[in-house]
């Protein structure tokens, strides 16, 4: 594995109106690892996560995601300067992410939904994405329901789904906020059982989530989140050990 | 009171040309009038939803003042008003050089349409504020940009909200389009003035005007059931609605009694 940085947030603060919601966060992900993001609700898991594809946007620090800085220019004078809507919105092609109501379109099939970005955002032609869509189908075990509607599938069936839309634009990165919080454990399974493949295949991954057995199985660092700051960084392994707020945190949770 | 069955029959069944034309011109007035009607309301339901305060302002100015006026209003000022004050005049046209497209049909055209695009305008702002707001994260995530955006989530989503209500502004535009006979325009209701004034039966004519209106629309509802069915096929509880419960919605309204009850 290589240790470039896939991801680095540099002292990232956000505020929404007079409430700091993050704090000078401080990350850096090198291109394969698997950060697991934890920490109690409303430590700001989500809007940092939102902030490295500039969903939301930050007051000071920096975030690059390969070596790219996100959502501004820097002037020679070291300022940042907003970059245009569409500057934005071609940063984003290749920071896949997946939301915790999935969130396929639901006027398009499965199939439309997976080659709506490689077509529209891509360029690429409707062949190949229709040939590539098959294969990411066949790949989260949603071969049969290509021509299916979001609709009527279950919703673990539709979380497979947003993974195969967001791997569809080749990503390098994938940001996993919650992906399992709204399925039940069965379901929770399947999908987990999708993003432990990919996080063995080398994605570079950053999950919000409180899954232990994907921690154990999948990632290689945990991240704990508290009040807008990061207050834990520990090697996956060490998460059985770890004492302190996150080992309280932890044991909580199990 | 006397009303001459036979007279009424042979008119409602054995139309005339003179009033199938008449038939024939109403319908195209109101999906001409209707179809630029969206298109300037399209852009007008962007424009209120802009980042930019004139643009928006604009826009509400002109929903304001398209449904502060009565469209009779609108139609003299266009047709007869700015002929008068020598701004703007209608002329006759010949398409392909022979099909004759009157002075005041254009003038109907245009006036029943942006009188049209002030609904149309609301309808669509609404339309495309009823989007789920994470659907529009899940484009922006894509790397969508904004005008592909609007092109291929927002509008087809917001399209479910838009159709009913825009079929029935079809269903209203096509008996607004009787308006036209103020500025002369020989339409189903001024066609039938003037058959009333050459024979009399004023009555049996003009019932048979209603049952020759009411016709249309009520086609027209069969034919919006249909559209709104084939578009709901994605939902996730498919025929919750049936067709049949559909049309009766758009004929007479959701269910009388039950309904109110409810409310
Ligand atoms: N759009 C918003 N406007 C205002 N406050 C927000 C918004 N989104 C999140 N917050 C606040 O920011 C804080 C962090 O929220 P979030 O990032 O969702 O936390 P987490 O994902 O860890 O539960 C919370 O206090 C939340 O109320
Ligand atoms: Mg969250």
């Amino acid at each position: 594995m290589t240790t470039k940085a896939a991801i680095r947030a540099q002292d990232v603060h956000k505020w929404y109106g007079p409430l700091h919601v993050l704090k000078g966060i401080d990350l850096t992900v090198a291109t394969g690892e698997v950060v697991c993001l934890i920490g109690p609700s409303g430590s700001g898991k989500s809007t940092f996560l939102r902030t490295i594809n500039h969903l939301e946007s930050i007051q000071q620090g920096r975030i690059y995601v390969n070596d790219e800085l996100v959502g501004y220019r820097e002037t020679p004078d070291g300022r940042l300067q907003p970059l245009s809507e569409n500057a934005i919105a071609d940063a984003r092609r290749h920071i896949g992410m997946v939301f915790q109501d999935f969130n396929l379109f639901w006027h398009m099939t499965l199939l439309e939904n997976l080659i709506e970005g490689p077509v529209r955002v891509l360029g690429t032609s409707k062949e190949e994405a229709v040939e590539r869509a098959h294969g990411l189908l066949e790949r989260v075990g949603l071969a049969d329901k290509a021509d299916a509607y979001p609709r009527k599938l279950s919703g673990g069936q539709q979380q497979r789904g947003a993974i195969a839309r967001a791997l569809a634009m080749r990503p390098s990165v994938l940001l996993f906020d919650e992906p399992t919080s709204a399925l039940d454990p069965e379901t929770t399974a399947e999908v987990l059982t999708v993003m432990e493949e990919l996080a063995h295949q080398g994605m570079t991954m950053i999950v919000a989530s409180h899954e232990m057995g994907f921690v154990r199985r999948a990632a290689d660092r945990i991240v704990m989140m508290e009040h807008g700051v990061i207050i834990e960084d520990l090697p996956a392994d060490r998460i059985g050990t770890a004492d302190g707020r996150i080992g309280d945190f932890v044991r909580h949770l199990e | 009171m006397t009303f001459d069955w036979h007279f009424f029959f042979t008119h409602l069944f054995n139309l005339s040309p003179g009033y199938l034309g008449a038939m024939q011109r109403t319908i195209l007035l109101a999906v001409i009038a209707q179809t630029l009607g969206i298109v300037l309301g399209l852009f007008l339901g962007i424009a209120r939803l802009s980042k930019f305060r004139p643009i928006r302002y604009a826009a509400a100015v002109y929903v304001w003042m398209l449904r502060a006026v009565p469209e009779l209003v609108i139609l003299m000022l266009l047709f007869t008003g700015l002929a008068a004050a020598e701004i703007y005049r209608f002329e006759d046209a010949y398409l392909f050089g022979q099909i004759k497209v009157s002075a005041g049909f254009q003038a109907a055209c245009v006036g029943l349409a942006i009188r049209e695009a002030g609904y149309m305008g609301e309808i669509f702002r609404n339309g495309i504020q009823s989007v789920d707001r994470r659907q529009v994260e899940a484009a922006k995530a894509l790397g969508m940009r904004r005008s592909t955006m609007l092109r291929r989530v927002i509008i087809p989503q917001a399209m479910r909200v838009i159709i009913p209500p825009m079929g029935n502004q079809f269903n209203v535009m096509l008996k607004v389009t009787s308006l036209a006979a103020v500025i002369g325009v020989p339409e189903l209701f001024q066609t039938t003035g003037t058959y009333a004034a050459q024979t009399f039966r004023v009555f049996e004519l003009f019932v048979g005007l209603a049952v020759n209106y009411a016709l249309m629309t009520s086609v027209w509802s069969v034919v919006q059931s249909v559209i709104e069915a084939r578009l709901s096929r994605h939902e996730a509880t498919a025929g919750s609605r049936t067709l049949l419960g559909r049309i009766r919605e758009h004929l007479i309204g959701t269910g009388g009694r039950e309904a109110g009850q409810t409310a």
